[in-house]
């Protein structure tokens, strides 16, 4: 099985911290189950685009991921983060790669529409 | 920004540890009036060691993690005559643990004190900040990514992110930017095995620790005039650590 992760819309300081905390407790059950993790975030979230609740939202599961992979890349742990424009999903393709590339992990896969020519994060 | 009675007023949140202490120092010599913030009553006892002739140095012991701590931060600043010119974000906690074994209080906890309570002050400021001022959130070089801190780097990143929308948000009047320090020479990194301690400076390339005063001249410099086209990104003040392998 893959565990995935998806950002949603946040209103409200609250909305915020309670997503990030329930990435964390759905990546530490995945990770207890072995499954191997996909984020799907906003790529113009990334890069700020929105509002200053759903940047934070997609920044920190970006940090999630990051943390993740740092902490269990050597043992297994299978994680990346697919950026797609708001509306649309990512294609099974791409969720298969992100879930299965031993070597394609704790990477953002960025398939969003505006982020070329920004810093991305 | 500068004014003729100086380059107004500052807050620094966290400001009776770690990097508040330099970083305070440094904007007071700088010509900024500091309004000191921390849930540590000790901030009182920095307001003594700052003062300057010219400059207001007043303190403020609030919990930012509750609205009437943000509330009492408000009402300092419209107490004070000095135009608001700069929020350092910069208090910050550590509950450190593996994946599996952090208790969730713990992820909670950090995110509502590193990320959470800074989005809550600033927001709350908003209608308070004079046209050319600047925000400075102090994130880490962890935000890319550090063993057994899967809360801290989540809110670092997160911050990072708030960051990228406000400074958007906030254009042209106000500036925001993301000071992300690296291993810095702290009490807690002293009480570090020398050992692990040695480890970890031989993966600089600029070959040392970096010190308090590395990361206050980043924060003056972000909150200069010589800054006044930079907004919305991090500076990574690590040595190059954020590059090598």
């Amino acid at each position: 099985m893959t565990t995935i992760i998806r950002q949603v819309d946040a209103t409200s300081l609250d909305d915020v911290a309670a997503q990030l905390r329930d990435a964390f407790t759905a990546a530490r059950s995945a990770v207890g189950a072995d499954d191997p993790i996909v984020v799907v975030a906003h790529g113009a979230d990334l890069l700020g685009q929105g509002s200053v609740e759903d940047a934070a939202v997609a920044g920190g599961l970006l940090g999630l991921v990051r943390a993740l992979m740092f902490e269990g890349g050597r043992k297994g742990w299978h994680i990346n983060l697919i950026a797609i424009d708001r509306g649309d999903e990512p294609t099974p393709e791409l969720i298969a790669a992100a879930m299965s590339i031993p070597t394609l992990n704790g990477q953002v896969l960025n398939v969003s529409s505006g982020h070329i020519g920004k810093v991305i994060p | 920004m500068t004014t003729s009675q100086g380059r107004g007023l500052a807050i620094v949140t966290g400001a009776a540890g770690g990097l508040g202490v330099p970083i305070t120092s440094r904007l007071v010599a700088e010509g900024y009036d500091l309004l000191l913030v921390d849930v540590d009553p000790a901030v009182r006892e920095r307001e003594a060691v700052l003062a300057t002739p010219g400059r207001s140095v007043v303190s403020c012991v609030a919990d930012l993690t509750t609205e009437s701590g943000v509330a009492s931060v408000a009402e300092a600043v419209r107490l004070t005559t000095s135009p608001l010119a700069l929020l350092v974000n910069n208090a910050g906690i550590t509950r450190d643990a593996r994946l599996m074994t952090m208790a969730e209080e713990d992820f909670d906890r950090v995110i509502d004190v590193n990320l959470i309570a800074a989005m809550r002050l600033t927001l709350g400021l908003e209608d308070l900040f004079a046209p050319g001022a600047s925000v400075i959130s102090m994130s880490s070089r962890a935000a890319l990514g550090n063993f057994g801190q899967v809360n801290y780097v989540t809110s670092k990143s997160a911050l990072a992110g708030f960051t990228r929308a406000l400074a958007q948000r906030w254009a042209p009047r106000v500036r925001a930017n993301v000071v992300a320090p690296g291993l810095v020479d702290t009490p807690m990194t002293r009480a570090m095995p020398t050992d692990v301690l040695t480890s970890l400076v031989e993966k600089i390339p600029a070959g040392r620790i970096g010190t308090a005063d590395d990361i206050a001249a980043a924060v003056v410099f972000l909150a200069s005039d010589d800054a006044a086209y930079v907004t919305g990104q991090i500076l990574t003040v690590c040595g190059g650590r954020s590059l090598a392998p």
